[in-house]
């Protein structure tokens, strides 16, 4: 297999685990008490 | 009575399984029905007390759906391995979505009190003409998203039709019937927790399938091995070679890049996707559903994209000469070939979950959509009945899609991609400009769903459909790019029509 159709399954890997490490590090916040 | 005790004795395992999952799905409806029919909040978002895990199931288990396991996983048998970049697109739309949209979109809502996407665009930028923008987003949903649960239902109903040897109408009415019931039972409660399990079901078939060539072969070096140089033809019946292996060589990039990204920005703007961001309960929740989600859909598309490259070792030339032209086919063909009662029956029951999840998302968007942002702007509904309206709306929309789905149109997958284009041209700006830019107007908003869905319009039939050089330009891009445009154009032309300062600090802060 070459590198070109290699590439897609391990940056969905890299992409996956980039994300992760990202989502760690913001600051998200979820108002609960919000009035709906 | 002998045919039907044979009947039972050849199916039993398949039976068994498909029964205990429509079961299961259906127990968890009937759960839910008390606490669904406990206000409008409750049946159309679930009043955002779901857990981050179970929407993180449900958002995967609704972004991809038959389709995605039967329909793409065979393109990669016409197109080798290279099918995975599709993958990549769809793995990195995921991530956009729940990173831009994601916590911005629950707390918006939340600040509104939105219950759909329509209403978010109302009261969002609030005045009488963003009441006409949910009125027409409302219509455009109902109309849309017929011909996209026709495509599911018939990809599901074939398999049942396959699998159980029963009549193709059976199999459209069992799951129409199922999917109706649990959805008008639980509302947004059921369509959750079953996406949820659905989801669990399908992260496990993803890998289970791509397990099924490789241990018939013996092995995965052996397995690529045997594909990476076969004489096997292709569709214009020349020997394919190292062509599954070799990137660019049965299909071109251009290809490979409009299909990945008209499917990823679809899936962004589509209300049944945004939807599920407005039940989730807190931060914590948040958190794991962005994390997760990207992981349960990118292992899965690892598994399924290329699942029909590898099937080609399985086959002889004569079946893949048959093949080759009926790529839906391969995944049954590969079970068939397997010949294992009991992964068949797991396989079913995940091909299954993958069409039902999907369909009760959008069975739900219809009948909110109509009652909420049709009935409710247009004549009032009266108070306390609205979950009973939707309820009945959900009923009668199933029975014109199964009337559609007993003979449905020749080109049913182009319509649901083209109904998908409409969806992304004309919402994602409305959507993305409402989350982020306060500038955004209601004139925006509505100039720009109008100019989206003609600019797919005119692209489609004026430019893609008549010129070779354009074929591989798929409507979505140059429809999305419009609108976007039209969008920051109007809105900045019409910065007077802003929402007052109160409620654009109340929002964004």
């Amino acid at each position: 297999m070459d590198f070109l159709t290699a590439f897609p399954y391990w940056a969905i890997i890299v992409i996956i685990v980039l994300n992760a490490w990202l989502v760690s590090r913001m600051d998200v916040h979820i108002n609960e008490d919000e009035e709906d | 009575m002998e045919g039907f005790i044979d009947y039972l004795g050849e199916h039993y395992l398949l039976l068994v399984l498909t029964s205990g999952y429509m079961a299961l799905v259906l127990y968890i409806g009937w759960y839910f029905r008390k606490k669904a029919a406990s206000g409008t909040q409750a049946f159309y978002i679930a009043k955002r007390e779901i857990p981050g895990w179970v929407v993180s199931l449900a958002f995967f288990s609704t972004f991809t759906s038959t389709n995605t396991y039967i329909g793409q996983a065979g393109q990669a048998f016409k197109y080798g391995l290279s099918w995975a970049w599709v993958g990549l697109f769809w793995a990195i739309f995921c991530i956009i979505s729940w990173l831009l949209l994601g916590p911005r979109m629950r707390n918006q809502t939340a600040k509104l009190g939105s219950c759909t996407i329509p209403d978010y665009f109302h009261f969002r930028y609030k005045s009488n003409i963003s009441r006409l923008v949910r009125l027409f987003s409302a219509i455009v949903i109902l109309f849309a998203t017929l011909w996209y649960m026709v495509g599911i239902v018939k990809g599901t109903s074939h398999v049942f039709e396959s699998v159980f040897g029963l009549p193709y109408a059976w199999g459209a009415a069992i799951i129409i019937a199922v999917t109706c019931a649990y959805t008008v039972w639980g509302g947004m409660y059921s369509v959750l927790w079953t996406d949820a399990i659905q989801g669990i079901m399908m992260f496990a078939v993803a890998i289970l399938m791509v397990m099924i060539p490789i241990v018939y072969i013996g092995g995965a070096g052996e397995l690529l091995e045997a594909i990476g140089n076969t004489a096997h033809p292709d569709v214009e019946g020349r020997p394919i070679g190292n062509g599954l292996v070799t990137f660019g060589q049965l299909t071109s990039f251009m290809y490979i890049l409009g299909i990945g990204l008209a499917v990823g920005m679809k899936q962004i703007a589509e209300p049944r996707c945004l939807v599920r961001f407005y039940s989730i309960d807190n931060t914590k929740s948040m958190k794991f559903a962005m994390i997760w989600t990207p992981v349960f859909l990118g292992i899965s598309l690892i598994c399924v994209m290329g699942l029909g490259a590898l099937v080609h070792g399985m086959a002889s030339e004569e079946e893949a000469s048959y093949l080759i032209k009926n790529t839906d086919e391969v995944v049954g063909f590969m079970l068939a070939k397997f010949n294992h009662p009991l992964v068949s029956g797991i396989c079913v029951a995940g091909l299954f979950a993958a069409g039902m999840s999907s369909l009760a998302s959008v069975m739900l968007i219809v009948g909110t959509a109509f009652v909420n942002d049709v009935l409710e702007v247009t004549v009032k509904v009266r108070q306390g009945k609205n979950i009973l309206f939707t309820r009945w709306t959900i009923v009668l929309y199933s029975v014109i899609v199964f009337l559609f789905t007993l003979a449905p149109p020749a080109n049913i997958v182009e319509l649901t991609a083209f109904s998908g284009a409409i969806f992304a041209a004309s919402f994602f700006p409305a959507i993305f400009g409402g989350l982020y830019l306060k500038w955004g107007t209601d004139l925006g908003a509505l100039t720009s769903m109008i100019s989206g869905m003609v600019a797919a319009i005119v692209w489609r039939f004026v430019f893609r459909l008549e010129y070779a050089a354009l074929k591989d330009i798929h409507e979505i891009i140059p429809a999305f790019i419009f609108s976007l445009l039209v969008y920051i154009v109007v809105s900045l032309a019409t910065k007077g029509r802003m929402p007052d300062k109160e409620h654009l600090e109340h929002l964004f802060s």
